[in-house]
């Protein structure tokens, strides 16, 4: 691995990429100041927070750029340039300490083992002259007061010029881009009524001013281009982090900005460096008199920048490092145990199950898995990405638009519409018509506008007998999330020029099968199932979603995969492909509720009329395992005593998904901890608390290249660690890389959400999440040889720095049997993985329903007599 | 029917609903603090217990109290409870004044109060400041019915003052981040300009009329005295700068942005349906003085068309949630004060009561704004959140610009009210610590001991032992 230090501001990029429109600095080899400066705020982009509006949001690493850096490196920088903490607090590891949580020898390993390792200091910033005019460096009241009257100002614009839809009366001009709309407002009478920003006009200049001109000259004004420039860029950038993030996100993706709006951040930049220079002379003004400038205040600052509160210390490090060791311990050994007792459980049985049940990979569906192989012993589950390999863009009926229903990282070219029987389309469209007119005339839009809202207050009159019913009773209002029921779906390249062929929808089944190892044997009944969650006043809710379908629900991946795979065409297809289907295996496609619990079932009407009654048998056999997950969800939940009998507990767990008052419809991925490549023969039977992911990879099918591993590191992996890198900082610093408490948010112009009416943006998970997460970076376990793992490796670059730098914790368990191997550095290395002393239990309820904690891994051992209820 | 008259002509049981209703909210408040003052730390269910059933039971009895009172065939029901205190001619009375216009926010406040306590209890599941807030909404619910229910204006102004403390000290609930603290700061000095107007209004109608009773007040003009022109009109306008201070009227409208720093609940209780409207209220219960002034009936017409037109404009164009509410909501108490100035006092009594309503539910609703966006994306048949068309557009390309700019900008009243007030308080506030060094070390010591010095000296000696010098934090 090779460390570079990275790009300085005086020192110009060595690859030659980017060089176009700048004049000079090119020919002479020196860069323009210019060029300098838009360089140095591409740089300092990556740090800033990368999250997606809230109507897409899905979770990923906030330091996603920088996972070919060595982990703790990354944390050290991040701590400086975000003021973020990047580990728990003393206090907490001291007490992680004294309980044993953290043991002594692995504190000493892992100092030995980080004194050892070189750690280049990344992202160091010079150190400014004297007379550098830096917000740091002022006193704290004159920082915070010169800053308040900046972020006010920018804060009052910023969320109108984004809006994606969220104001009735949106802001003209947007096209012109931020500085423009700032120089047209500087013209007009009251809209920059502040008395401070009278040269705002003046010091914009005309629309041939560039805004990196703008901000050179801002600079120039403020310090030495060597040792002060980055420092005050760094400022600008990192004052408003929520912000500036979502205008470099939105400049980068133009699918997610407003349509017909220029969004860029050297605009941003430009104009926050304007302003802030306005208001420091505003400030120096007020405290040295009205004729005093900025060199008058630059001569009395302190010499050198104050460090920011947050902290990190190698000695953190390696109390972090030695606290995942003792998850790494039990869940490793766990797997062991379970092939020490059992050394046949990898040999498959031969018998061919009742119901093979396709699942996602999501953590949150461990639980059910477990309780449906539990009370049906007959079933088998396997998880695979919840899109099911169907990458598509789904067009709802009457819609425009397309919505892409796969991982984020996918571009889907393929189509599928839904489409309505005529006569449900025509009320469909009479509804909508309807929806729209009650809105704007007597709605909440036109509560907004002064007349209408008199209109509104009177209509409401009607609404509001069921508004306060639901606030006090919302078990009444429980319906789940349904879609469109009874449409049909058009895939059909011969119809549709987006569509699929033939040849594709083959493929793509095949593909899937081949992931989860599933190419023979095939039951009568193979269920497709994706998920989704209901919820209500939840700002968040697309983050509930399946993560595979982009923050959508993944009905539609089920339906289409399903579609396909029971397409006789498509089998005879297949058979060439060498999947032979038997003519009487269906596949089903299901949704998932992970908050209600509840499976829906789509397209029965397709099915053969002598296996439909079969359907009503097999859901009435899924009810028990539902119905004990959510006993065992009711356990996380502090208002459910643990004692509950299940139907109490299913009926208030089940309520909290339609409650307005409630801030935790569910938990999320609140519990992830570790993912599991592999089959499921090694993670049955045993309790993982609703920890790991689970996908579904069976070594024995792969091929010589190992490209089914390769698909399944290339694609889940990296998702799942995106996941609990998310979880990981927002735990560790819950108001920088978190949203801090959901309580007071606000949705800001359908971005994101800040606290108040004009805050910034915040990005990242909210404490009402995190605040049962044990911060861990992803346990992964491959079931494959060591050196396949590696060969996987060497094809996947971004996956291998994962690994290499030490973000996610990576085994190989071998299927030959030579035991578990552990990524250190640069390649594997045996681990002596001992087998963890485990508890016995009947059940999994019987695992966990004495704690609200984490539980460390248990057998179950599936008791005959079924007298295990604990109710 | 005859017994129920009957009922409702039982004064004693009439005086019973009014004393619970008028105490037991702040003796659960009262309960609460004296636990955990005593080192008790109540569960939350304890608390949602205590401060559930205190402010239910006194809801119920202020809606029977109402209800009772309607069935009366005076629609009236005037009762001292008991006399604090009497200086020869004066007296301070607890007293009660229920009449239909009191009769109907009793109503409101007993039907919301309870169901935002039910929000709340779940909302805040897990908060630290969950009694805190518990024990403030007691205060508000006893502020609320104390400035509703009181009998006179002496007790109106002490229910008055109580709902404004409660909602900053609500405002200020996550006092952790530094721009809350700053946002209740603000709104608790423009309540006090409020509250000095309200005072004046009491001192002017104690010299003006002798008494402070609703019913000698109400009496004004017909059978009881006669006020001048002038007193008049003096004591309108005082009244109608407190109610543009408790209604966020032009030009302090801008305040109610700031209160959006509080956990939605307490945005939906004060600024979507209570205190929003307690100065539309006052100026409706003053109303037999404002109607012979026109000069005053003149100003609140003028203020609440002022604020009608530029708050819903602001509404209009703001892209968040709580803020386009906020906004909307003081555009509609400017429209009741217009209604109320141009004499057309039941419509603004309905119109009150409905807006209640309607901001109740859409407050407690804001988190689902995202949600709702998306079902009107849908509803539109995809590729935008909304239609091209809105009103403005009707206005040429120039104006329309203009206006969306200076809606934006709130049309500089914040301008005016920071030079007006905001500057020469904090130069004043300068002016009165700068000379004082001792003052401030003392400050700073007792700052010091409150919050221990550089977490990072504090991290650094964390008990893990360094081995190895750490690396630089800062920039070297």
């Amino acid at each position: 691995m090779t460390e570079v230090e990275p790009v300085r501001s005086s020192v110009p990029p060595s690859h030659g990429d980017g060089h176009d429109g700048h004049e000079a600095g090119d020919r002479t080899g020196a860069p323009s100041a210019e060029q300098e400066v838009a360089e140095q705020i591409a740089h300092f982009a990556h740090w800033l927070p990368e999250q997606r509006p809230l109507g897409v949001f899905v979770h990923m690493n906030p330091l996603g750029p920088f996972e070919n850096r060595s982990f703790h490196a990354v944390c050290e920088a991040a701590t400086r340039i975000r003021g973020a903490r990047t580990t728990l607090a003393p206090e907490r590891y001291r007490e992680l300490r004294d309980s044993r949580r953290i043991r002594p020898e692995d504190i000493a390993i892992a100092q030995k083992r980080l004194a050892l390792t070189s750690r280049p200091v990344l992202e160091r910033l010079p150190v400014s002259e004297k007379k550098a005019l830096l917000f740091s460096k002022a006193a704290p009241e004159l920082a915070v007061e010169a800053a308040e009257l900046v972020n006010s100002f920018l804060l009052r614009l910023l969320p109108s010029f984004l809006d994606l839809g969220s104001a009735l009366f949106p802001m003209p001009g947007r096209e012109g881009g931020f500085v423009n709309v700032l120089r047209r407002m500087a013209r007009m009478p009251l809209a920059v009524p502040e008395p401070w920003l009278g040269g705002l006009r003046a010091r914009l200049g005309g629309p041939d001013t560039t805004s990196l001109q703008l901000i050179v000259s801002c600079l120039e004004k403020r310090g030495q281009r060597d040792t002060a420039w980055p420092s005050i860029i760094h400022e600008a950038m990192f004052a408003l982090p929520g912000y500036a993030g979502m205008v470099n996100r939105l400049e980068h993706v133009p699918g997610e900005c407003p349509a017909g709006v220029k969004v860029a951040l050297v605009d941003y930049v430009a104009a926050r460096l304007v302003v802030e220079e306005l208001a420091l002379l505003e400030i120096t003004r007020r405290l040295f008199g009205r004729k005093a400038t900025l060199e008058t205040l630059a001569g009395s600052l302190a010499p050198m920048p104050r460090p920011r509160g947050a902290f990190w210390s190698t000695d953190l490090a390696a109390f972090q490092d030695a606290y995942e060791e003792d998850y790494v311990r039990s869940f490793v050994g766990a797997i062991t145990m379970g092939l020490e007792i059992d050394p046949t459980r990898l040999s498959d049985g031969g018998t061919v199950p009742e119901v093979q049940m396709l699942v996602c990979i999501d953590d949150r569906l461990e639980s059910i898995r477990r309780h449906i192989e539990e009370t049906l012993p007959s079933w088998q589950t396997y998880g695979s990405a919840g899109f099911f390999g169907v990458a598509l863009l789904h067009r709802a009926p009457l819609s425009l638009d397309e919505t892409p229903s796969c991982p984020a990282p996918v571009t889907p070219e393929r189509r599928v519409t839904e489409v309505l029987p005529d006569a449900a389309a025509a009320d469909l469209k009479r509804a909508r018509q309807r929806s729209r007119f009650f809105s704007a005339a007597i709605g909440d839009d036109a509560s907004r506008s002064a007349l209408g809202g008199i209109v509104a207050s009177f209509a409401n009159f009607v609404r509001a007998p069921r508004t306060v019913m639901q606030l006090l009773m919302p078990q009444l209002f429980i319906e789940p999330a349904h879609d469109f029921e009874g449409t049909r779906l058009e895939y059909d390249a011969s119809k549709d020029p987006k569509g699929f062929t033939l040849e594709q929808q083959a493929t793509l089944v095949r593909g899937n099968l081949a992931n989860i190892g599933l190419l023979k044997g095939f039951a009568r009944w193979v269920m497709v199932v994706a998920h989704g969650s209901m919820g209500t006043n939840n700002p968040f809710l697309s983050g509930y979603q399946c993560g595979a379908c982009g923050g959508q629900r993944g009905g539609i991946n089920a339906r289409v995969f399903c579609a396909f795979a029971n397409d006789p065409e498509v089998r005879k297809l297949l058979v060439t492909k060498g999947v032979d289907i038997p003519a009487e295996t269906i596949f089903l496609p299901g949704e998932h509720d992970t908050s209600l619990d509840v499976i829906r079932w789509f397209d029965l009407e397709k099915l053969p009329v002598g296996r439909r009654a079969e359907v009503g048998e097999l859901a009435q056999k899924l009810e028990t395992p539902l119905s004990k997950n959510l006993k065992e969800r009711s356990r996380r939940f502090l208002d459910i005593p643990l004692d509950a009998p299940i139907p109490d507990a299913v009926a208030r767990v089940r309520r909290r998904g339609v409650d307005y008052a409630e801030t935790r419809p569910e938990y999320n991925h609140a519990t992830n901890a570790a993912c599991v490549i592999g089959r499921r023969a090694l993670t049955r039977g045993i309790f993982l608390d609703r920890r790991p992911f689970l996908v579904s990879y069976d070594p024995r099918t792969d091929d010589e290249n190992h490209s089914t591993l390769e698909r399944l590191m290339a694609a889940p992996l990296p998702v799942c660690a995106g996941i609990s890198h998310e979880y990981y900082f927002a735990t560790m610093d819950s108001q920088r890389w978190g949203s801090g408490t959901k309580l007071p948010h606000n949705v800001q112009g359908l971005l994101g959400v800040s606290n108040g009416a004009d805050g910034d943006l915040r990005p990242g998970l909210w404490t009402q999440t995190t605040e049962i997460h044990e911060p861990i970076r992803l346990v992964t376990i491959i079931d494959a040889e060591p050196e396949a793992v590696t060969q996987v490796l060497e094809r996947l670059p971004p996956v291998r720095n994962l690994a290499v730098n030490a973000w996610i914790h990576v085994f190989a368990c071998s299927p030959s049997g030579r035991g578990f191997y552990r990524w250190v550095g640069q390649a594997f290395e045996p681990y002596d993985a001992q087998a963890h002393a485990l508890f016995e239990v009947s059940s999994s309820l019987k695992a966990c329903m004495h704690t609200r904690e984490n539980v460390a891994p248990c057998f179950v051992v599936g008791d005959e007599a079924h007298s295990e209820d604990p109710s | 029917m005859d017994v129920l008259q009957a009922v409702a002509s039982y004064e004693p049981l009439l005086s019973l609903l009014a004393m619970l209703t008028l105490l037991l909210p702040a003796a659960g408040s009262l309960v609460l603090l004296v636990l955990s003052i005593s080192g008790v730390h109540p569960s939350e269910r304890w608390i949602a217990v205590v401060s559930s059933t205190s402010i239910i039971v006194a809801a119920l009895s202020a809606v029977l109290l109402a209800a009772l009172t309607m069935l009366h065939p005076l629609h009236e029901f005037d009762e001292v409870l008991w006399t604090m205190y009497q200086v020869g001619e004066y007296h301070l009375d607890v007293s009660v004044y229920v009449d239909p216009l009191s009769a109907m926010l009793i109503a409101l406040g007993g039907c919301v109060i309870p169901v935002l306590g039910r929000y709340s209890g779940r909302y805040l599941h897990k908060e630290p400041g969950f009694l805190r807030f518990f024990v403030l909404v007691g205060v508000a619910a006893t502020g609320f019915f104390w400035f509703v229910l009181g009998g006179s204006i002496d007790m109106a102004f002490f229910g008055w003052e109580l709902l404004g403390l409660s909602s900053v000290l609500l405002v200020a609930f996550f006092w952790d981040r530094p721009e809350t603290v700053v946002a209740s700061a603000r709104i608790f000095v423009t309540y006090r300009v409020a509250d000095i107007a309200l005072l004046m209004g009491v001192v002017l109608l104690h010299h003006d009329v002798g008494d402070s009773s609703w019913r000698t007040v109400l009496a004004v003009g017909d059978s009881g005295p006669h006020l001048g022109q002038a007193a008049a009109t003096v004591l309108g306008l005082a009244f109608l700068m407190a109610a543009i201070g408790k209604s966020a009227q032009a030009p302090v409208s801008a305040y109610i942005l700031r209160a959006m720093e509080g956990p939605t609940p307490s945005s939906a209780l004060f600024y979507g349906t209570l205190s929003i409207h307690c100065g539309v209220y006052l100026l409706l219960r003053v109303w037999p003085l404002l109607e012979d002034a026109p000069i005053a009936r003149g100003a609140v017409i003028a203020v609440g068309a002022i604020t009608a037109i530029t708050s819903s404009l602001s509404s209009r164009v703001r892209a968040d949630a709580k803020g386009a509410l906020a906004l909307a909501t003081s555009a509609q108490a400017g429209l009741m004060l217009v209604e109320t100035g141009l004499g057309w006092t039941d419509l603004a009594m309905w119109h009150l009561l409905a807006h209640g309503l309607l901001r109740l539910g859409q407050f407690l609703r804001a988190p689902s704004w995202l949600q709702d966006a998306q079902l009107r994306r849908r509803a539109l048949g995809g590729g935008t959140y909304r239609p091209e068309f809105h009103f403005e557009k009707l206005l040429p390309a120039g104006l329309r610009a203009w206006i969306h700019a200076a809606a934006l900008a709130r049309f500089g009243f914040d301008g005016i009210v920071e030079r007006l007030f905001v500057r020469p308080l904090s130069e004043l506030a300068h002016l009165v610590s700068r000379p004082r060094p001792r003052i401030r070390q003392a400050g700073a010591k007792i700052s010091a001991s409150i919050y221990p010095p550089g977490s990072e000296e504090a991290e650094r000696e964390i008990g893990l032992r360094t081995s190895m010098p750490s690396v630089p934090r800062s920039a070297r």
